[in-house]
């Protein structure tokens, strides 16, 4: 008898700040559907505040939730999940002994999610989910807000790519508070929340004034629901609305109790808070960028998780996304620091060309091919500095805002810069680099894409050039040492001539 | 009755004992067969009783606490123990001339004979000595009463006979105690010359009486009952909330005494020694015709007998139509939504339901709620073999169901050590909703199941009890009940449900809304009307918005079987409401709601009464009926407000009277429901019949595979 083709079932888990989340999906007919959502309140985030870590009592009423939430996973016979738990977790001093302990109690990995990856993850799942875009135009702009439970996280973008990304460290808890935890209503508080987020939306994040937004694009339940309430109309997989439908709720929402708004909008009460914190934040946010749309979708981070695990090839689209927004806020920032774009693309080039022709030799993943891109893109940006700019320019890409990208990733990236960084993995990585940037030292992309044959102990490359190339050679040669060294391959650069 | 209308409210106390009322009006009704009036009766002393363990012992808790504030229908509790009293004991006088008046009378022209002492010739008499001696001598235990000897903890609602005895050698006077074994059944049948003849138990032991004392004399021996209060207080915030509920039944045992029964022909110094001993008040003495604890007529009820003494057996059809041809319950149920009503169509198919379940390779869990189950329930059985073939069964046993505590207990222990999951609910919430969830993996992919009622998972009861089910796969009534599920064993927060009306987070918030939005349609000119359907309405929010609903020109049709403290058709007030009451050969327990919606009806059913219990203080499930099935309840809505024998119309005083039959076409809705579902189910059959060839099944197809 042939085996029943069943449908795929997935499960996201997620340890946050203030609840343990658990959803599961399934995937019927190409799309997924919701099976099941466990909230589970435990505020986490409190007690590492007040106290700097978690409680044994914590962990035992962890361990016996996530025993619970096993045996929900049985019931749906859930083979495939992912647990995560996010940053506010991750500042406690006994975080790695409490999931060591969870882990041999429950048997359950659950693994830390940095907060690049939950922006990237939850921003993949918002843009997968927008209509089409214009291509060029006011419209084609937009600004990205991922309402995370740890901060908002704006992109500003082209199209469908982020150039920049930032967390503002505001989440709509803190602004619940402010609202509706104080004796009498914050009076004009609106006008509270728009001064607040010009103090943290600097004009990095938004364009000089000169860029104009078509839209605000906003991912999270709360966002949903102001749409919904504001009257918007479904295009593809979000709510749109009119950013002036946004201005006219929050009016009409200004200073009522939430017991009226929850009347108002057939909310019950306790979501009122948190619906009202994003109207007003997203209609700040439309004010201040001119957007006269907002495309909100409904979801949060164990939904994109879950349609990373069950959409087909989803952590490839998830990949090429972080991959090519990490490239564009690269591009982005080495405009702001007046970088030589030519030359940064021409180095970029070369060493992608050499990363993949030695593929089988360094055995490095596509992500080590991404924080090249990057080094290369943003090699030079602390050249401003003066001598010490190779040094700055490490400091600055360790530190810069680079979409979908770890502190720890970043570090990597920029340790391709640092001629003593030592750690094997960077160093192959680093030899890629040197060799491409000798091969336009003179920031005049004299080569095209080299031929490379490995001969022997030898790796021979082969460029086209009908110009002086003396500088270039001796650049290589320099690099080459490096080369050897790390792989015991000696570089051999060939220049052919068309004119011969 | 009159009534205030500053406080327009019914007591609740008061109008549970009208519906006792109701009930004994049966036991009274001529018309009814002599069996069916003997089980009435035996409703009433059963109802009685519990009124007595809970209510009355409720009130008296209150007056005991000092409590002197006024209920919503401004009495205080002293006011209203008074009314009670005064209530009670003319109704406890009526059971009793119901006994010896109308019924017993009429037993014995049936043939059947309760023979009191005198009426023994010899034949009984030694037939009672030899059963005596045999059966009921070696399973008593005599108790004296003295000083170094106090009057022993006696059983609630156990038959005790007081005996007045003499010392012939220390020439005094003392007392002792008899418990009448509640092991042994209450009456035995003796000789007759015709017919067939019963002695009572405690008259055997008071003819006996010598044997057990001697060589005392008795002075005199008379049975009494003692009811105490029996209402259970759980900690429920205890480490060990097994070990509570355990703790606080064995308290039950031992609750104040709230009530002594004793027969009137007690002589007066076996009663003060009664009152004295037991601590009691004047007032909380009754004194009865006897015999005492009429809940014994059930089993009379049920002798073998000629079928004219009792009602025509309401038969259920099985399979109830709408699973006619079936032949896999869950294709059946994919196909489309399926509704069952009991008793008149067979329970099997929700037993069969879960049995298939737990056999069914394809089902991965089952999760089900428990509340009142029945002595060999096949639900657990079923339930124990799901868990046995590894699918994961989660049941919430409801250890707090009144009176099935223990029950409950054993149950819970049962499925917890055949490897279910068992919980207990939610702290300070009894879990009264009734449904049944089965999780199935299919081909595209998981697919719930569900059952959903308004009755409990009792096969026992869903033979005289009336409810409705309803079985549905649809995907948002699938996703709410594992949200409700997923609350229940206390892993999540309450979600907001996509179909399900929930208490206590938002059924109350519900009904008000789904009345105001009537009362708004009225307002406007709009079509409005309410129907609904409860065992009671209690509750003074949902009573005040009806009768602004009244006011706003609603028309407000509701059934309402037991406590009513709204009072319809009152000028002003209510006019636009009426109440009616049906009291029949089954017991009405499902609950339907239909509001009008503007012209497009939507109606609801499900397990929770309007009273603040259900809305506030238990977990309860209310359910929308949609598409093909809301027909077939808005018909079942109908033929209950037509019905013309079993209803009784609740009039602006607060009593009831029966519907006048002139000019209207006689209908008992039960036996309509049960011509009904006969009906439909022979329907089925026709087309079966007039077929040329016989019909194929409906194919397996993609469609209905999906």
């Amino acid at each position: 008898m042939p085996k029943k083709k069943l449908g795929k079932t997935a499960a996201a888990l997620c340890v946050g700040a203030d609840r343990l989340e658990l959803r599961i999906r399934q995937l019927r007919q190409g799309h997924t559907e919701p099976l099941d959502c466990l909230i589970y309140p435990l505020e986490l985030e409190r007690e590492i505040r007040e106290t700097g870590r978690l409680s044994p009592e914590t962990v035992r009423e962890l361990t016996g939730v996530l025993q619970g939430f096993q045996d929900v996973l049985k019931e749906y016979g859930v083979e495939q999940y992912r647990a995560v738990y996010t940053r506010p977790v991750q500042q406690a001093e006994n975080c790695a002994y409490v999931f060591g302990q969870l882990r041999s109690r429950t048997g359950m990995e659950i693994q830390p999610l940095w907060d690049s990856e939950e922006r990237a993850v939850m921003a993949w799942n918002l843009l997968r989910q927008l209509p089409p875009l214009p291509e060029e135009g006011r419209g084609q702009n937009g600004l990205l807000v991922l309402m995370g439970e740890n901060a908002l996280a704006l992109s500003a973008m082209a199209g469908k790519e982020p150039r920049l990304s930032r967390g503002v460290p505001l989440t709509l808890h803190s602004l619940k508070r402010l609202r509706f935890a104080a004796e009498e209503a914050v009076e004009e508080f609106g006008d509270v929340v728009a001064e607040y987020l010009r103090s943290v939306l600097t004009e990095e994040v938004l364009g000089s004034g000169s860029v104009e937004y078509g839209y605000v694009a906003a991912y999270g339940q709360e966002a949903a629901e102001v749409a919904r309430l504001a009257g918007g109309t479904k295009l593809s997989g979000a709510l749109a609305v009119e950013a002036e439908a946004v201005r006219q709720l929050t009016a009409a929402a200004a200073n009522l109790p939430p017991e009226k708004l929850a009347q108002r909008w057939k909310l019950p009460q306790r979501q009122v808070p948190g619906v009202y914190a994003a109207a007003m934040v997203l209609d700040c946010l439309l004010r201040r960028t001119g957007a006269d749309q907002l495309l909100a979708v409904d979801g949060g981070l164990t939904d994109g998780v879950l349609e990373l695990l069950l959409q087909p090839k989803g952590r490839a689209s998830l990949n090429e996304h972080i991959q090519q927004a990490a490239l564009g806020s690269a591009r982005e920032l080495y405009h702001r620091f007046q970088c030589d774009e030519r030359h940064a693309e021409q180095v970029c080039m070369l060493s992608c060309c050499l990363f993949d022709k030695l593929k089988r030799i360094h055995g490095l993943s596509g992500r080590w091919r991404l924080y090249l891109q990057i080094a290369c893109l943003l090699h030079d940006c602390g050249i401003f500095v003066g001598e010490k700019g190779q040094a700055a320019s490490r400091a600055l890409l360790a530190a810069l805002p680079l979409y979908g990208l770890s502190q720890e990733e970043r570090q990597l990236a920029a340790g391709i810069l640092d001629p003593e960084n030592g750690h094997l993995p960077v160093d192959r990585v680093r030899a890629l680099f040197l060799l491409a940037d000798a091969l336009d030292v003179s920031r005049l992309q004299k080569f095209a894409a080299p031929a490379v044959k490995l001969d022997g102990e030898k790796l021979v490359l082969t460029v086209t050039s009908d110009e002086n190339t003396y500088l270039e050679r001796t650049a290589f040669a320099e690099a080459a040492g490096f080369f050897e060294l790390v792989y015991g391959l000696r570089p051999v650069l060939q220049v052919r001539s068309t004119l011969l | 009755m009159e009534i205030n209308l500053k406080k327009p409210f019914l007591n609740r106390e008061l109008s549970w004992l009208d519906f006792n009322g109701r009930v004994l009006e049966e036991a009274l009704d001529r018309e009814n067969p002599v069996m069916e009036r003997l089980r009435f009766l035996a409703i009433t002393a059963s109802n009685l009783d519990e009124f007595f363990m809970v209510r009355v012992a409720g009130v008296k808790e209150n007056i005991r606490a000092g409590v002197r504030r006024e209920d919503v229908s401004g009495l205080t509790p002293e006011k209203l123990y008074e009314l009670l009293t005064e209530k009670i004991r003319p109704f406890v006088e009526k059971q009793y001339q119901c006994l010896h008046r109308s019924i017993l009378p009429q037993l014995r022209k049936c043939g059947i004979f309760f023979l009191d002492t005198d009426e023994w010739d010899d034949m009984v008499r030694r037939q009672v000595s030899a059963y005596f001696d045999r059966i009921l001598f070696p399973v008593l235990t005599p108790m004296a009463v003295d000083r170094s000897r106090p009057l022993p903890k006696l059983a609630n609602k156990s038959l005790n006979i007081a005996v007045h005895l003499y010392d012939r050698e220390k020439k005094e006077d003392c007392f002792a105690l008899v418990q009448v074994p509640s092991i042994l059944p209450r009456f035995l049948e003796v000789p007759g010359t015709t017919g067939r003849s019963f002695v009572l138990l405690e008259d055997i032991l008071c003819y006996k009486m010598e044997a057990l004392f001697a060589p005392h004399e008795i002075v005199s021996c008379c049975p009494f009952r003692i009811t105490r209060d029996s209402d259970l207080e759980i900690d429920e915030e205890g480490e060990d909330f097994l070990a509570e509920v355990k703790k606080s039944i064995k308290k039950r045992k031992s609750g104040r005494p709230v009530r002594l029964e004793v027969l009137k022909k007690c002589d007066s110094g076996l009663r003060d020694f009664l009152v004295e001993n037991l601590k009691l008040k004047k007032d909380e003495i009754y004194k009865v015709a006897g015999p005492l604890d009429l809940t014994f007529l059930s089993k009379v009820a049920s002798l073998p007998g000629k079928p004219e003494w009792s009602f025509a057996p309401i038969v259920p059809v099985n399979p109830p139509a709408d699973f006619w041809g079936a032949e896999d319950i869950f294709s059946a149920i994919r196909e489309r939504d399926r509704l069952v009503h009991h008793p008149y169509e067979s329970f099997d198919c929700v037993v069969d339901f879960i049995r298939t379940a737990a056999e069914d390779p394809d089902v991965l869990a089952i999760k089900q709620t428990l509340y009142r189950v029945s002595g060999h329930s096949p639900i657990i059985a079923a339930l124990i073999r799901a868990a046995e073939n590894g699918k994961q069964v989660t049941v919430l046993v409801e250890l707090k169901a009144r009176f099935d505590e223990e029950n409950n207990l054993q149950w819970a222990d049962k499925l917890e050590h055949a490897g279910c999951h068992v919980i207990y609910g939610l702290a300070g919430l009894k879990t009264h909703c009734k449904i049944a969830l089965v999780v199935r993996r299919e081909e595209d992919g998981i697919r719930r199941y569900l059952h959903l009622g308004t009755g409990n998972y009792n096969d026992s009861t869903a033979r005289i009890y009336t409810d409705i089910g309803m079985f549905t796969c649809k995907e948002p009534f699938g996703a709410d009940a594992s949200s409700l599920f997923n609350v229940l064993t206390g892993y999540s927060q309450p979600p907001e449900y996509l179909r399900f009306a929930v208490a206590p987070t938002g059924l109350r918030s519900f009904f008000c809304r789904m009345i105001r939005q009537e009362i708004d349609a009225a307002r406007q000119g709009l079509p409005a009307g309410i129907k609904a359907k409860v065992n009671s309405l209690v509750d003074p929010e949902i009573i005040q918005l009806l009768y602004e609903a009244s006011q706003a020109g609603v028309p407000v049709r509701l059934i309402v079987r037991g406590i009513c403290c709204l009072i319809p058709g009152v000028e002003g007030l209510s006019e636009n409401i009426q109440v009616c009451s049906i009291v029949g050969q089954l017991l009405e327990h499902s609950r339907i709601f239909r509001f009008e919606n503007g012209g497009e009806p939507k109606i609801y059913m499900g397990s929770a009464d309007w009273m603040p219990r259900n809305l506030d203080r238990r977990v309860e499930l209310v359910f929308p009926v949609e598409e093909e099935l809301a027909p077939r309840v808005e018909e079942i809505l109908d033929v209950l407000l037509r019905d013309t024998e079993n209803t009784r119309i609740m009039l602006p005083d607060g009593t009831y009277q029966h519907v006048d039959r002139r000019g209207r076409e006689l209908l008992n809705c039960h036996q309509e429901f049960s011509r009904r579902a006969e009906a439909a189910l022979a329907a089925c059959g026709r087309i079966d019949q007039e077929k040329p060839l016989k019909p194929l099944r409906r194919q397996k197809t993609q469609e209905t595979i999906l």
